[in-house]
């Protein structure tokens, strides 16, 4: 070290070009074994009888996947898992929009009211969950309020069969809609004053001004925030087992929970094949957002 | 000009109406009647009305549940398991964050784009265990903390590469010139102008490790639990519908330390996530 520093006292900048990968080494064994390989194994898993019921783990060709289709209805927890997944984000994003619009200016109260509205997101999904469960249950406030109007009223909501998936996807989008507000207004705060005020000055309508000229800069807001919601909610979990617990029925038994009932009564292989599914759905959904992502940094 | 200007007076009072109505149903309510019902006893919590408590009952529900769900033990472990993980996962990323926004080599390009994937695709939880069970840590803290660190460290180092791409290169270059070693330049003169970034994503991955239950329901036994995974425990296991009381308390008792957190960091984190998004 010293020697090298009497022949060359001052290194060139350039000299800081190589080397990095030594940096990037420890996150690449992380990567590795705790992301990669999990996932690697989970494909063989698949394909085998573990279980908790005999020792050995057998190679089993496509029985889980025959298990699911035949006795699982695999294709309409499919299809609930989307209703879920696009429900969740349709809901939790028009609701993080319009607040973003209405707290866009910087004024101390709107200071306020987004950090009010931010306080779910640190709720614990599972605590989200038990919250309405109250707000919803039979006697809760909600047919306390409808009982005003309409003495009596105990429709026990997470009671449907047809309503429950919708509502406990509401529950997550008041959940996350607080974080995905601030990233709106972020979106929000790269829109061009000058151009707002051409805008206006021309005449333009509250509409007018937020149709051509906000919504073009929040393109890359709404891209993100969507994606993620939707994707996110692929692998929704806690909010459905502190609520419904995957009934009335099957009504809101979505792939991760049918997992974790069948991790539950021991049926290990077949448990993994369901989230194999969940990785192939989540995969083929995925595509659109990294190629945004790349798209996104390339502009950056 | 006299009515113009009430008119703008009161369309700012109609507005801050309408948006305090909002905030109190949405978050208003839904609060209240979590706090006023683990106030009450059983039987009057059990009507889930918004009023106040007729009997107070407060001690005896907070202590049974603290009692219950052996709180204390659990608040240690989700200490442990956070503060860990938050830890680990941020020794393994921002190294590698400077890494990947200074390298141009082509193997690196490749590994970011791996070590990112994990940002849409969540991992396998079943594999997991199975792995744990392999090398005899199912069932414990660190078998967690490795799931909790597979699980977190795409999105860290995302935000944190995003970040480290628009420092200026001129100082550490010039430390470097000056003759500290590549460390030497990280730790000193990238890591501090790297604090904005770090904070934001120290606050989303706290945020996200201390509420997660997927992972601790897997992969840990109930006498490890965590405070997410202690509330789930009692409350499946008393019917909910007549011990509101128990179940709101406990809520209140999990929240709590991330609710005091916030209130005390509010306006960083509300920021930070703001300029995390923006050039994350």
């Amino acid at each position: 070290m010293n020697a090298a520093r009497i022949i060359r006292p001052h290194r060139s900048a350039g000299s800081l070009a190589g080397g990095w990968w030594k940096f990037a080494l420890p996150i690449g064994i992380a990567v590795a074994l705790l992301y990669f390989l999990p996932l690697l194994i989970n494909v063989y898993l698949a394909f085998t009888d573990w279980s908790g019921f005999h020792s050995g783990i057998q190679f089993s060709g496509l029985d889980n996947f025959q298990t699911l289709a035949d006795q699982y209805a695999l294709l309409d927890q499919l299809r609930l898992t989307l209703v879920y997944a696009i429900t969740a984000s349709a809901v939790g994003n028009l609701l993080a929009l319009a607040l973003a619009l209405a707290l866009e200016s910087r004024s101390p109260s709107n200071q306020l009211f987004r950090a009010i509205f931010f306080v779910p997101v640190l709720l614990s999904p599972l605590a989200a969950g038990y919250v309405w469960a109250g707000i919803l249950d039979p006697a809760g406030p909600l047919n306390q309020a409808i009982s005003l109007l309409n003495p009596g009223f105990d429709f026990a909501w997470l009671g449907s069969s047809t309503l429950a998936i919708f509502l406990v996807a509401m529950v997550d989008a008041w959940k996350w809609s607080g974080f995905f507000t601030l990233i709106f207004i972020a979106g929000l705060s790269t829109v061009p004053t000058e151009l707002k005020e051409a805008a206006v000055a021309m005449g333009a309508s509250r509409w007018d001004v937020f149709r051509h000229v906000k919504l073009p800069f929040l393109a890359p807001a709404i891209t993100y925030n969507v994606t993620v919601t939707v994707i996110g909610a692929m692998s929704t979990f806690d909010i459905i087992l502190a609520t419904t617990r995957g009934g009335p029925g099957n009504a809101t038994r979505v792939l991760n929970v049918m997992t974790l009932d069948q991790f539950g009564i021991g049926y290990f292989g077949l448990a993994s094949a369901t989230q194999l599914v969940v990785t192939i759905l989540v995969t083929i959904s995925a595509i659109p957002l990294i190629w945004f992502l790349r798209r996104r940094e390339l502009e950056g | 000009m006299r009515t113009s200007r009430a008119g703008r007076r009161a369309r700012a009072i109609l507005r801050l109406s309408v948006l305090t109505i909002v905030a109190l149903l949405l978050v208003g309510v839904p609060l209240w009647l979590v706090v006023v019902n683990s106030l009450k006893t059983q039987p009057e919590a059990a009507q889930l009305s918004l009023g106040l408590p007729q009997t107070w009952n407060a001690v005896a529900n907070y202590s049974d549940v603290i009692e219950k769900s052996r709180y204390p033990f659990s608040f240690l472990n989700s200490l442990i398991v956070t503060g860990a993980s938050v830890a680990l996962l941020f020794v393994i990323a921002a190294p590698a964050a400077w890494a990947f926004a200074r390298s141009k080599s082509r193997g690196m390009r490749v590994l970011y784009a791996l070590a990112i994937i994990g940002v849409v695709l969540p991992p396998a939880v079943v594999p997991m265990v199975f792995l744990m069970r392999g090398i005899g840590l199912q069932g414990s803290l660190p078998a967690l903390i490795l799931f909790t660190i597979g699980m977190r460290v795409s999105l860290v180092v995302f935000l944190l590469t995003g970040f480290a791409r628009g420092l200026p290169r001129e100082l550490e270059e010039a430390a470097y010139v000056d003759g500290a070693s590549k460390l030497r330049t990280f730790w000193s003169v990238v890591l501090p102008m790297m604090k904005p970034v770090v904070w934001t994503a120290f606050i989303i991955s706290t945020v996200l490790i201390w509420n997660d239950f997927y992972g601790p329901l897997f992969l840990l036994t109930s006498q490890n639990a965590t405070l997410p995974l202690g509330l789930y425990s009692l409350s499946s296991g008393v019917a909910q519908a007549t011990a509101w009381n128990s179940v709101f308390a406990h809520v209140v008792l999990v929240s709590l330390p991330l609710v005091i957190l916030y209130a005390v960091v509010q306006r960083r984190v509300v920021e930070g996530v703001a300029e995390g998004a923006v050039k994350g």
